[in-house]
């Protein structure tokens, strides 16, 4: 089993792969004809983030049992806060709200699993 | 729940955290089962009750309802 060292840099290496790998997709569809591949070039991105999920249910499988439920509580609560504001801003948009793309949906349910996490973990202190 | 793991623990001058390494778990889980904010599982209070060789009833109070 992986130590908690590891899956930190091999965690960190799947993120600094999306910082790169994004603009350079973005730049690259902007500048350069793909015809047919224009969708893979678009969806090169998703691959450190798969990476990095992995990596992330490697590294809760390695919790204790306490720190398994905060992060079941976090999890939970982030996506029914991410579900919540996407049904709010859907219905919002009938009324003017300028459409949200949905590529905010992962970095939004990833900051709310953070609060949730600080949230979680208060109720245990 | 209430227990009785601060006093065992302080009795043989371990730490939180040496507490934690012992059991295998994390010193926010040995914090949490000692101020009574979270109830081991079955697996963990067997393996806390053999770390102080002591039975799992002298250790863990039931809650008085």
């Amino acid at each position: 089993m992986r130590n908690q060292k590891t899956l930190a840099r091999l965690f960190y290496l799947a993120a600094i792969g999306y910082v790169v790998l994004l603009p350079l997709s973005i730049i690259a569809l902007r500048r350069f004809e793909f015809g047919v591949f224009a969708p893979v070039i678009a969806l090169i991105p998703v691959l450190p983030v798969i990476w990095g999920g992995f990596i992330t249910m490697k590294r809760i499988e390695q919790l204790d049992e306490l720190q398994r439920r905060i992060q079941v509580h976090a999890l939970g609560f982030a996506g029914i806060m991410t579900s919540l504001l996407a049904f709010s801003l859907g219905l919002l948009e009938r009324v003017g709200t300028p459409q949200l793309s949905l590529v905010w949906v992962l970095p939004v349910m990833i900051a709310l699993w953070g609060v949730g996490i600080q949230i979680a973990k208060w109720r245990y202190k | 729940m209430n227990n009785h793991l601060r006093a065992l623990r302080g009795d043989r001058g371990w730490s939180q955290a040496d507490l934690a390494t012992r059991l295998g778990v994390s010193r926010q889980t040995v914090n949490a089962i000692e101020t009574g904010k979270y109830d081991p599982s079955l697996p963990l209070a067997f393996t806390i009750a053999k770390t102080f060789d002591q039975r799992i009833e002298d250790i863990f109070l039931p809650d008085q309802s």
